[in-house]
């Protein structure tokens, strides 16, 4: 069983707070949803932190900060070792800087947020803004010519609007002439100023994600939004 | 690096659009793999962030000027002549301009206008190489596409991409050098982006004014 962080319980659902998953600070890789302890020594859950991405999301930042992984490490006068400092792509969790009241504020603002796109979106289960859309074209691991490539894969980077997209969804894009669709093979997070960086269960509202198509996907155009209608 | 402290950010405001956090990047290139995007400084000194300046684009192109602190030809945003309120408004229209224009050129997926055709040589026998200069009106074209070209609609492949009026010239030796695999899997231009395009192609015959359209 997963040790507790303390005593701490979700201020939202009473739920324990898991030692290990919790946000300790800045970002470097996306590497799932966590529990977050909040200013005044309270805490989230992840599933509660999630629900109010829709108006707190991850903040993207480039921040000063030491990495060896990075910029390697140097040697003092003393001999004592030291990482090397520079600039680095980070995420930081904006509901870390709120306190037990300022999260149930934000919870109210997220309900109505949601509501207002669910009538919005009406008869969509998520949706969706695109960004850009670039490929990704491998021949045995190394990139090649799009001829030679034995795959081709098509990367739709988005900011999820409302509900939620998960890998198989199929995705419909409405022009003025026709609707298109196309099927969402892959979900992985986006960090905005950096790359799509893992693949995830489901991209929620809030977050930036880059959906992976296997087909090409040029009906997609930047704006354009990208809804998961009910039932598909 | 010296007077930085540790958990200095380098954040210069949000986009006055759609709230993202600015923070420059330090370079406005064809080749990025999987960027975001430069910001744009609007008129009253507010910002708009990349994923937006790309969406008005397509109303507001970019444009290669010569820069005289730079003393370098850049790019330009034309969208930086607007104040956040006009951005926010134009932004509200920019599906529908997009949607005018494609029905304008047929619902073709990407269309580009040329401006300027550049010829060069290749070795006896051999093809020439063809730089075309223009803009992208809308829709996103890669490097390896096949698109019909003039009014003709000969079909042609662009074999690469060159940074517009960028001046070097393109034989074998820049084109090698310009064939990592960022070119094929990381490249493109998106709508309202000035780009140019190196052909390879003895029948190709392309003037300003001429379309190139993908399907």
């Amino acid at each position: 069983m997963e040790k507790t962080q303390g005593n701490k319980v979700c201020a939202a659902c009473g739920r324990a707070i898991e030692e290990s998953g919790v946000y300790s600070g800045p970002m470097e890789i996306f590497d799932g949803p966590k529990d977050v302890l909040l200013s005044d020594g309270g805490a989230v859950c992840r599933e509660c932190a999630e629900k109010v991405r829709i108006v707190r999301p991850l903040k993207n930042s480039r921040m000063f900060l030491e990495s060896a992984a990075h910029f390697g490490t140097f040697e003092s006068k003393t001999g004592a070792k030291h990482d090397n400092r520079g600039w680095i792509n980070v995420l930081i969790d904006p509901i870390a800087e709120l306190d037990t009241e300022g999260f149930r504020r934000v919870q109210s603002e997220a309900e109505s947020a949601a509501s207002a796109l669910s009538e919005r979106f009406a008869g969509a289960r998520g949706a969706a803004e695109a960004d850009f859309t670039y490929r990704r074209f491998t021949k045995d691991r190394s990139m090649d010519t799009p001829l030679g490539a034995n795959e081709k894969r098509f990367v739709t980077c988005v900011k999820v609007l409302f509900g939620e997209i998960r890998p198989g969804d199929v995705v419909t894009v409405a022009h003025k002439e026709r609707e298109y669709t196309a099927k969402v093979e892959d979900v992985w997070y986006w960090n905005y100023l950096d790359i799509p960086v893992r693949p995830i269960e489901k991209a929620s509202a809030g977050t930036t994600a880059a959906l992976w198509f296997y087909n090409d996907v040029p009906f997609i155009y930047p704006g354009d939004i990208l809804m998961v209608k009910e039932g598909q | 690096m010296a007077g930085y402290k540790i958990g200095d950010t380098r954040d210069l405001g949000y986009c006055a659009a759609c709230g993202n956090v600015i923070t420059i990047e330090a370079n406005n290139g064809i080749f990025r793999p999987q960027r975001c995007g430069n910001p744009v400084k609007l008129k009253d000194g507010e910002w708009l962030c990349g994923s937006c300046l790309r969406k008005l684009r397509v109303k507001y192109p970019q444009d290669y000027k010569p820069d005289p602190v730079q003393k370098a030809i850049m790019p330009f945003e034309s969208a930086a002549g607007l104040d956040a309120a006009e951005a926010r408004r134009e932004l509200s229209a920019a599906h529908d301009h997009l949607e005018s224009l494609r029905e304008k050129y047929g619902f073709h997926q990407a269309v580009f206008l040329v401006e300027d055709v550049k010829k060069e040589k290749s070795g006896f026998l051999k093809a020439p190489f063809i730089t075309v200069t223009g803009h992208v009106i809308y829709g996103t074209f890669y490097p390896y596409d096949e698109a019909a070209c003039g009014n003709a609609g000969y079909k042609a492949q662009i074999i690469a991409f060159e940074t517009p009026h960028g001046g070097l010239a393109v034989n074998e030796q820049t084109l090698r050098r310009w064939k990592p695999h960022d070119l094929i899997s990381y490249a493109w231009v998106d709508g309202g982006e000035e780009a140019a395009f190196v052909f390879r192609d003895k029948s190709l015959n392309l003037k300003p004014g001429d379309v190139i359209i993908k399907d």
